[in-house]
Formats: structure tokens, C-alpha cells, sequence
């Protein structure tokens, strides 16, 4: 069931659902979304090298988008509340760790992304963080995912195409 | 009850009428990242006063009421940290 024997970059797709619904929790979303994929995803050294940017950059991009859009409707730029608290993701995430009752679900986009990450692999839970963020790059504003990397000033296609000579296949 | 600083404050901030005017801005993108960005900041409130609630002694019952729900409901939702 887990995925270290196979390969050391892949990742159980439960740990990435998991990572990116507790990245949710903490920003007081009921629902994950391809941002919060994205912001798992940083969790992985190699992907804040590729993207150019860490995790408290990417945290702090979503605030200050949000405030800017909370400052449309007028309210104050001060206008905040604290963060929920973030649960522990388990290394080996087990069925019962997903289906909990009080689970977040998966946004239709961020569900699309995964699959689309795992077509190629034989088996389907398995995952590389660089597999997620190569579908993750082909998102298109609206989406927030490719708001949250615009805002960051990340390039994508030029991060798609280092993706690319790194991983030729996916 | 549940009335607090923050809660005050995004009163006071929030200036209904132009709200009103605000609400007509023609960009959807932002328009709807707001109305998300409402539900969220919404949630932490809610989180934050059900903690200080907790903290003044409330019952898991008074919160329940206070925010029209089950008692299991708030239970199950904030009794995990």
C-alpha cells in the first residue's frame, strides 16, 4: 500500500489530497481547490526550486489577493480574523484518515487535476508532486491555481518547459 | 452574543451603501474571489469566537443555538484541536 518501495520521488495521492484539504482548513475554505493542491505541493523542496518560490510566499499571495478583493466590496485592508489550525498530515495516509466525517471535499478542478496527474502511471494512487504541478501549470485564469502563480510572478511556461527535460515521458 | 472586536469592526468597515455600488463592479474574477474571500473570513470568525466561547465556559448546547445548529455539530467540527 505504500509507495516508497517504488520510487523515492512518488508520493501516496491521498498524502497530496490530504496536505492540500488541511491547507484549506487553515485558510477557513470548506472545499479544496486546485490553489490548496498547489500549496501542497510546496511542501516538496524540489518544487519551491522549480517554481522559485516557498510556501509562506504562496500563503501570503492568497491573503493579499484576498484582501484586495475584500477591499472591493469595501472593507478595511485590516479586516482579518486568525487562522484555523492546521491537523497533521500521517506519512502513510490510511482510508481512515480520508473518509473522516468532518473531511473537506475535493473542488471539481482539484479532482480533475489529480486524475489527469495519475493517467499515465499503472498505479493510480500513486503520484509525483512534478506529475501535479505539470497539470497544475496548464490551468488557465480563472482557475485559482494559475491566479495564485500569477500573482507570484512564476513563469509557466518556462517551468513546464524545464519539466519537461527533466521528465521527458509524463 | 457572539459580537466581538472583529466582528465590530467588519460592521463598521463595511460601508452598506456602497456595498450596494461596490457589488456592480463589472469583473466576475474579483467579484467572486470576494464572495469567497466573505466565506472564509466568515469561518475564522467563527472558529475564533466558538474557541472564546469555549474558553468563557459556554456548553457546547449555547454555541449550538447561538449559531442555529445541532450541539454535535459544532462539537464534531471544533472539538478536535
Amino acid at each position: 500500500m505504500t509507495t516508497e518501495s517504488i520510487s523515492p520521488g512518488t508520493l501516496h495521492a491521498w498524502s497530496i489530497c490530504l496536505q492540500a484539504s488541511e491547507e484549506a482548513r487553515r485558510r477557513g475554505d470548506r472545499r479544496y481547490g486546485t490553489d490548496h493542491l498547489l500549496l501542497a505541493l510546496l511542501e516538496d523542496p524540489s518544487i519551491e526550486v522549480v517554481l522559485g518560490v516557498n510556501l509562506p510566499q504562496a500563503r501570503r499571495a492568497l491573503a493579499s489577493l484576498d484582501h484586495e478583493a475584500l477591499g472591493t466590496l469595501g472593507l478595511a485592508s485590516g479586516t482579518d480574523a486568525p487562522e484555523l489550525p492546521m491537523r497533521a498530515v500521517p506519512k502513510k495516509p490510511r482510508i481512515r484518515d480520508v473518509m473522516k466525517k468532518d473531511r473537506l471535499r475535493m473542488a471539481p478542478a482539484a479532482k480533475k487535476v489529480l486524475e489527469q496527474a495519475v493517467k499515465p502511471n499503472r498505479h493510480k494512487l500513486q503520484v509525483t508532486s512534478q506529475q501535479v504541478l505539470a497539470q497544475i501549470l496548464a490551468l488557465q485564469p480563472p482557475d485559482p491555481a494559475a491566479v495564485l502563480l500569477g500573482a507570484l510572478g512564476v513563469n509557466t511556461s518556462e517551468v513546464r518547459r524545464q519539466l519537461d527535460t527533466v521528465t521527458p515521458d509524463s | 452574543m457572539l459580537t466581538h472586536w472583529v466582528c465590530q469592526s467588519i460592521l463598521t468597515a463595511m460601508d452598506i451603501e456602497n456595498l450596494g455600488v461596490n457589488l456592480s463592479s463589472d469583473d466576475p474574477a474579483i467579484g467572486l474571489r470576494a464572495s469567497l474571500a466573505l466565506h472564509r473570513l466568515a469561518e475564522r470568525v467563527e472558529a475564533s469566537h466558538v474557541a472564546s466561547a469555549r474558553y468563557k465556559g459556554w456548553s457546547w448546547q449555547q454555541i449550538g443555538d447561538a449559531l442555529r445548529v445541532t450541539r454535535q455539530s459544532v462539537h464534531t467540527k471544533y472539538n478536535k484541536e
